[in-house]
């Protein structure tokens, strides 16, 4: 025994671990709020999860609706409206709350129930332009125009994300036929962001129905140009307009370094369509 | 005294496993190195990035973080490595753990803002900036116009092409083809339907002639093209091209065509 005391006490003893000063403790509510709003998903999950690891008696609320934006921002929808419901009726009166359910409920296709939350959320905090947003997006389905001309105006000047409201402003002209305006409005979109499929895709369809040519820019590839003319031709169709969509269609065939299987099939029914 | 006898052997056997011995391999968990190892690591990826050799400086932090995942100075040297070799794409979600790590991290903070700007996300790294008290927000906001100005304004102009490509223009089909697009400036509103396959008969076999062989057909009336339903005479379509191309203009299309034919690879994605 007395030898194994001695060996024992013979080997070094393991490094002890440097004396570390205690971490300030951050103000996570509002880190993770400003994450989320800023679109930094990973940054907000990340923090959240610290959150939970170091939290107290007072965020249990907090961190449920920092929990249920998450969900909204991964887009389980239903998960979200879910949370922010059941936040809801524990009588919590917080405009992410009711902004969270209401985008959830637009989302899953129930914007009529959409537009009483997101009223109340822009009521309480006027500042926050996803909400003006989302309620532009509600007017718009239930074709209250000016409503929600109103509505994106306001999103519009508080957004630091004017691309979006641009081209949400954009389909909304679009819908009421006015296709002259809407792509203008996708032009400047496109200036904002001039990569983005969606704006692309949005303001050849605004031309098309304009009755303009739409134009490639010089960084289109031409299977990217294939299939914005094949975009532009589906459009042609759907407007009634086939000698324009056969142009269209046809040019996105040849004009294509690969095959455009949507192109080749819409100019098959039409050819097929012929008497 | 067995007993005793075990303790002592037992005792030996620990000893002797502990204690770091010449020529015996130490396997330990990553995570489970020195901190001297992660910081070497990080004092390298900082030397290796100041010298602008991105990827070994890559390698460097990405160790460091390996031995520490928490470390904001490795995730911040693995987001910025990233930016700089031009993957803002990776870059993102370093940027965004280190921040998770120190929030209140200026320099951080900063390099996001410029992976972001050089991402043409001005708005983004504004707001971010202005999140961190780095810059004064509302600014740009303050001076937008109207939903409605923007869309009563006239239409953006197009963006302007050389002549010569918008009026005359040639396009690669296959190794043996090319197709001569030519446009008139009546037809300036339909450009791109008025097309013509010219064939370049077993060039690309027969690479040492002195002048490419091209047959092109005289410029004839193409067939009628299909009329684009009401165009907007006010639109900005792309500005007219000559109704017929001059010779010089031909002669450096040929040329184009030549240097194409001598030079296939280089044509490749480089057509409109």
């Amino acid at each position: 025994m007395i030898w194994a005391l001695l060996l024992a006490a013979a080997t070094p003893p393991a490094e002890a671990p440097p004396v570390m000063p205690p971490a300030p403790q951050l103000d996570y509510a509002r880190l993770v709020d400003e994450a989320i709003d800023g679109g930094r998903i990973i940054q907000a999950d990340a923090m959240l999860t610290q959150w939970r690891a170091q939290s107290q008696a007072g965020d249990v609320q907090p961190i449920e609706i920092a929990t249920a934006r998450m969900a909204l921002e991964k887009r389980r929808n239903e998960e979200a409206l879910a949370r922010f419901s059941a936040l809801g009726q524990g009588g919590l009166d917080d405009c992410r709350v009711d902004e969270g359910r209401g985008i959830a409920l637009l989302r899953l296709g129930r914007s009529p129930e959409a537009v009483d939350p997101l009223r109340h959320a822009v009521g309480a905090c006027a500042d926050r332009w996803r909400a003006w947003n989302a309620l532009a997006v509600a007017y718009d389905e239930t074709q209250s125009w000016a409503l929600s001309a109103a509505a994106y105006e306001r999103a519009f000047q508080l957004t630091n994300k004017p691309a979006q409201i641009l081209n949400n402003y954009g389909l909304s002209l679009l819908k009421q036929g006015q296709a002259a305006k809407a792509a203008v409005i996708f032009d400047r979109a496109r200036e904002l962001m001039p990569d983005d499929a969606r704006i692309i895709a949005n303001g050849d369809t605004a031309y098309v129905m304009a009755g303009q040519e739409i134009r490639r820019r010089p960084i289109d590839t031409a299977d990217e140009w294939a299939r914005r003319l094949n975009n532009a031709g589906q459009v042609a169709m759907r407007v009634g307009d086939l000698p324009l969509a056969q142009a269209y269609l046809s040019r996105a065939v040849t004009e294509a370094d690969s095959f455009v299987p949507e192109a080749a099939a819409a100019l098959a029914t039409m050819d097929a369509a012929k008497p | 005294m067995n007993e005793k006898l075990m303790a002592v052997a037992l005792a030996v056997a620990v000893t002797a496993c502990s204690a770091p011995q010449k020529g015996v391999l130490s396997i330990r968990s990553v995570n489970q190195q020195p901190s001297g190892f992660a910081q070497d690591a990080l004092a390298r990826g900082d030397l290796l990035f100041s010298r602008g050799e991105y990827a070994l400086a890559l390698d460097a932090f990405r160790r460091a973080v390996r031995n520490d995942p928490t470390d904001a100075h490795g995730l911040n040297g693995v987001a910025i490595s990233y930016a700089a070799m031009g993957r803002h794409d990776l870059a993102r979600e370093f940027f965004e753990l280190a921040l998770s790590r120190a929030p209140q991290d200026a320099r951080i903070t900063r390099n996001f803002a410029r992976s972001l700007t050089a991402q043409g996300l001005k708005g983004e790294a504004d707001a971010l900036l202005a999140q961190a008290g780095a810059a004064p927000a509302g600014l740009a906001i303050a001076a937008r116009p109207t939903l409605a100005q923007l869309a009563s304004a006239a239409p953006v102009a197009a963006p302007v092409r050389p002549v010569q490509l918008t009026g005359v223009e040639l396009e690669r089909i296959s190794l043996g083809e090319v197709r001569l697009r030519t446009m008139d400036r009546a037809a300036s509103a339909e450009p791109q339907l008025k097309t013509r396959i010219v064939t370049v008969a077993g060039a690309q076999a027969r690479p040492e002639l002195s002048a490419p062989i091209v047959t092109v057909g005289l410029a004839e009336q193409a067939p009628p093209a299909p009329q684009l339903a009401s165009l907007d005479a006010g639109s900005a379509i792309p500005a007219a091209a000559p109704l017929q191309p001059n010779a010089q203009a031909h002669d450096r299309l040929f040329e184009r065509l030549w240097k194409s034919i001598m030079h296939p690879s280089g044509r490749k994605g480089a057509r409109g």
